[in-house]
């Protein structure tokens, strides 16, 4: 599954995520975005490719995928 | 008859600058049909992988490479540009990489647009899942297509090259997520794997016999350029395959890691990997050889082959 990561400090909130998103995995609240559906992310980048400070980090599948074993993962 | 693949080896077998890659590829891109496919004055797709966002890899193509086929284009009288996905984000980061005009000789480009909604959907008539393929625009809108992928591991495919490059290099953010949903369907990859080969007979519909595909077997990391993290190669480098036929190269590529042994302190030999395993299938659980049977049942391409040496 990915991570999907959003760093508060750069995040204003503008909501740009939720709606490019197509898997519906960001939700809006008290200004700052959560990515509560993080499971649904298809790994697309529509997220990153949009924000506009930056604040979204997707990490790999591999991370836990078969090979992270062979990293101590 | 068989493809022509041509292939020039990284070993050096003599001293002079005449034996080594870079010369070689550049005599090998002589040899390809790529001067007949280029007109005076066409606009020529680059597409190489430009590497991840946050500067964690270091093992994509190095930008020397890049630099020949710009050159060799330009000497054709082509208008050469480099491209990749990810909108203007990654144009940075492929600078920050070594992919500026100084040193790769032409614009980096992003493939579909500063935020990828530049785009033109292409209906297939004959598909594996996807019937509907959004391709990225600059490439759509360019005359002839080079094709330079890196060949490596990746998790959704077990190795992704020039039918990756291509599939998810060469589409838009909702095509690449519609391709990522398939690999629910299975636990080999195969649809992932099939929905890539659907892409791919979009983005060249309207390239036909304008595509040169060149495989860059390098730097053999074990997973995608994407990745914010590099490893030792799983196997010695190769070299670079050279042809028209997406199948041939793709199939040769991997052929080709298979044989080869593996370098000591890799992964792969942490896994026990030897000559002729289907490495990337053990690494990470899929096939890769999915993509070419499926590219050649779509008509893309032959896996028979002749590999051609510089």
């Amino acid at each position: 599954m990915p991570r999907v990561i959003v760093d508060h400090e750069r995040c204003t909130g503008c909501a740009t995520c939720y709606r490019v998103c197509p898997s519906k995995v960001f939700v809006i609240r008290r200004g700052k975005s959560y990515p509560v559906n993080e499971e649904a992310c298809v790994m697309c980048r529509a997220c990153i490719t949009h924000c506009p400070t930056g604040a979204i980090t997707i990490m790999h599948r591999e991370e836990e995928a078969p090979i992270s074993r062979l990293y101590g993962g | 008859m068989p493809s022509k693949v041509l292939f020039a080896s990284a070993r050096l077998p003599r001293l002079g600058k005449e034996y080594s890659l870079t010369f070689k590829f550049r005599k090998a891109l002589e040899e390809s049909p790529l001067s007949g496919m280029v007109e005076k004055g066409n606009i020529v797709a680059v597409k190489v992988h430009v590497g991840d966002l946050e500067g964690g890899g270091y093992r994509f193509i190095r930008p020397l490479f890049v630099r020949i086929v710009v050159d060799y284009l330009k000497q054709l009288g082509a208008l050469p540009f480099i491209t990749d996905t990810w909108g203007l984000r990654h144009v940075y980061a492929g600078i920050r990489n070594g992919f500026g005009y100084e040193s790769v000789g032409a614009p980096l480009l992003p493939a579909n647009g500063i935020k990828e909604n530049f785009f033109y959907e292409v209906e297939l008539e004959e598909y594996y899942h996807l019937k509907r393929i959004q391709v990225a625009g600059n490439v759509h809108d360019a005359d002839v297509l080079v094709n330079l992928s890196h060949f490596k591991g990746h998790p959704s495919s077990g190795a992704g090259a020039a039918i990756k490059n291509i599939a998810m290099g060469c589409t838009s953010y909702r095509t690449r997520g519609e391709i990522h949903q398939l690999e629910k369907l299975d636990n080999i990859g195969k649809a992932f794997q099939e929905g890539m080969v659907d892409a791919v007979r979009a983005v060249l519909r309207n390239k036909h016999g304008k595509v040169l595909h060149i495989n860059y077997v390098m730097d053999m990391q074990p997973v995608c350029d994407c990745a914010p993290w590099s490893d030792l190669p799983i196997v010695p480098d190769i070299g670079i395959l050279i042809s028209d036929d997406i199948v041939a190269v793709e199939y040769a590529s991997l052929k080709m890691v298979d044989e080869a042994p593996v370098l000591p302190g890799s992964v792969a030999e942490k896994l026990g990997l030897k000559p002729g395993d289907n490495k990337w299938l053990k690494m990470h659980g899929k096939d890769p050889y999915i993509q070419v049977e499926a590219a050649e049942k779509a008509g893309l391409g032959s896996k028979q082959y002749e590999l051609v040496e510089v």
